[in-house]
């Protein structure tokens, strides 16, 4: 995804280990990070996100022996360090995710959206749902185990789950639909363990069928999209807009909103809100899930 | 041990645990689908909710592991009860009543928690306590085991706090 959220970073703010940050690394260093990030992404790092690039970065600047970041600003300035660059992107911007992250989208999707689009799209047998910023694919996978455990008569139907991600390299860890055991831990039921995935070694994989429902495609929601992006019934969006600059935010919903019909839904972070932005979107509420609607 | 039909995954035996939530607050609301001959079924009771903090049953051999769940769970509003095998837990249970979650490591002396599980789903007034298995087993064959013997949700150690939560949340007991 493009930004973890606050809460899940392992050193908090205020925490000693942030104040060290702060101390050891330069401003200078900082500031051309966050230029960077900014440049490739649309991503505003603020200073007091100083522990976020020093977290981010170590292993990077560790598996470059390298001393400090310091060291890898000057690698990021040598001519030919393009794809440095980008992986320094990367390491900023992709999100940790769970399965079933904050389970409301889930239940809603399971318990109203779905029922209530199979029946407006009977004639049609379609149905569009997009998956953004879905990082290692714990979104999109918890999207298309809802589809294959509670709609299985869905078969028949033409079912695009589209997954798309600012990173490449972390779109292809997503296809493999590999996990670790980190990963599995994090909010997936036990019995959708043990239906839809096999073990190997210490590495679990995600059963083929599933893996074959999703299109998993690199975007980056900050450009215009591409041009052959279909209409969307259900777009997820969620943990992605909060480190955007309120402009851009609005420039990304008016995008999301045009590829989206009269009667779709939108989703976004449980932190996230349309509200005193220039877009015209309706908050529903859906069981104990927020989500959102055009407005015409 | 696991049946495939068509696209549904049943034990031949047991109760499937899924999870649902009508109010958190007040009821914890636990759907169990059983397999009979018609496919399955689903079966919906209510577990009542005191009026006073969640309660947990943390039981782990491990003092330093009991005591770190118990801080988590105290963090998050409940009181914590402690059991060192499966037969203490037993007994904490008959001393304090059903719990609103129990947290149950697998290896142990005395009653391991596998064991531990089978005897709580036997007894009538605990059958329907939800329960976590918190586990070093790591093997598909272990965790089908613990889903047969009617465990709710399963964790693997090393865990951390944000990892509980979110099972509580599928249990929909969550904070």
């Amino acid at each position: 995804m493009y930004a973890r959220e606050k809460t899940t970073d392992p050193v908090p703010k205020g925490s000693i280990r942030f104040m060290s940050s702060v101390a050891t690394l330069d401003p200078q260093a900082f500031s051309f990070i966050s230029n960077l990030v900014r440049r490739k992404s649309a991503i505003i790092l603020e200073s007091e996100k100083a522990y976020l690039v020093e977290s981010r970065l170590t292993p990077v600047v560790r598996e470059l022996g390298l001393l400090n970041i310091s060291e890898l600003v000057s690698e990021l300035q040598k001519p030919g360090s393009q794809s440095l660059n980008q992986r320094v992107v990367e390491a900023m911007t992709t999100n940790e995710t769970s399965f079933f992250r904050d389970i409301h989208p889930f239940t809603a999707l399971k318990d109203k959206i779905l029922p209530g689009l199979i029946q407006r799209r009977a004639k049609e047998k379609s149905i569009t749902i997009w998956s953004n910023a879905c990082s290692s694919g714990q979104e999109p996978y918890t999207i298309a185990m809802v589809l294959a455990e509670h709609f299985p008569m869905l078969k028949n139907w033409k079912i695009r789950l589209i997954s798309s991600d600012l990173s490449n390299r972390i779109l292809d860890k997503a296809r493999l639909g590999v996990f670790n055991q980190t990963e599995i831990n994090r909010g997936l039921p036990m019995n959708y363990l043990l239906k839809y995935f096999t073990k190997e070694g210490g590495q679990w994989t995600i059963r083929e069928d599933i893996r074959k429902m999703i299109e998993f495609r690199e975007l980056n929601l900050v450009e215009p999209f591409p041009a052959l992006l279909p209409k969307m019934d259900i777009v997820f969006l969620r943990n992605v807009l909060i480190y955007f600059s309120p402009e851009t935010k609005t420039e990304i919903l008016k995008k999301v909103q045009a590829v989206m019909h009269k009667d779709s839904y939108l989703f976004l972070g449980g932190s996230e809100t349309t509200m005193n932005l220039n877009v015209r979107f309706e908050r529903e509420q859906i069981g104990t899930a927020v989500c959102y609607r055009p407005v015409a | 041990m696991f049946a495939l039909n068509g696209n549904k995954l049943e034990p031949q035996f047991a109760i499937v645990p899924s999870h649902s939530i009508e109010n958190p607050i007040t009821l914890a609301k636990v759907s169990a689908g059983i397999p009979s001959d018609s496919g399955p079924v689903t079966r919906t009771f209510t577990l009542k909710k005191r009026e006073n903090p969640m309660q947990a049953l943390v039981i782990d051999d491990s003092r330093s592991i009991r005591r770190v769940i118990c801080n988590m769970m105290r963090e998050m509003g409940y009181e914590t009860f402690e059991a060192g095998d499966g037969l203490e837990g037993l007994a904490q249970l008959d001393s304090h009543g059903v719990m609103d979650i129990a947290m149950v490591d697998w290896n142990m002396p005395e009653m391991n928690g596998l064991e531990f599980i089978r005897a709580v789903r036997k007894r009538p007034e605990y059958r329907d306590m939800p329960m976590m298995m918190v586990t070093t087993e790591t093997e598909m064959e272990n965790i089908g085991q613990a889903f047969m013997a009617g465990v709710n949700e399963y964790v693997m150690k090393p865990f951390d706090k944000g990892m509980i939560i979110e099972k509580l949340q599928l249990l929909g007991i969550g904070v």
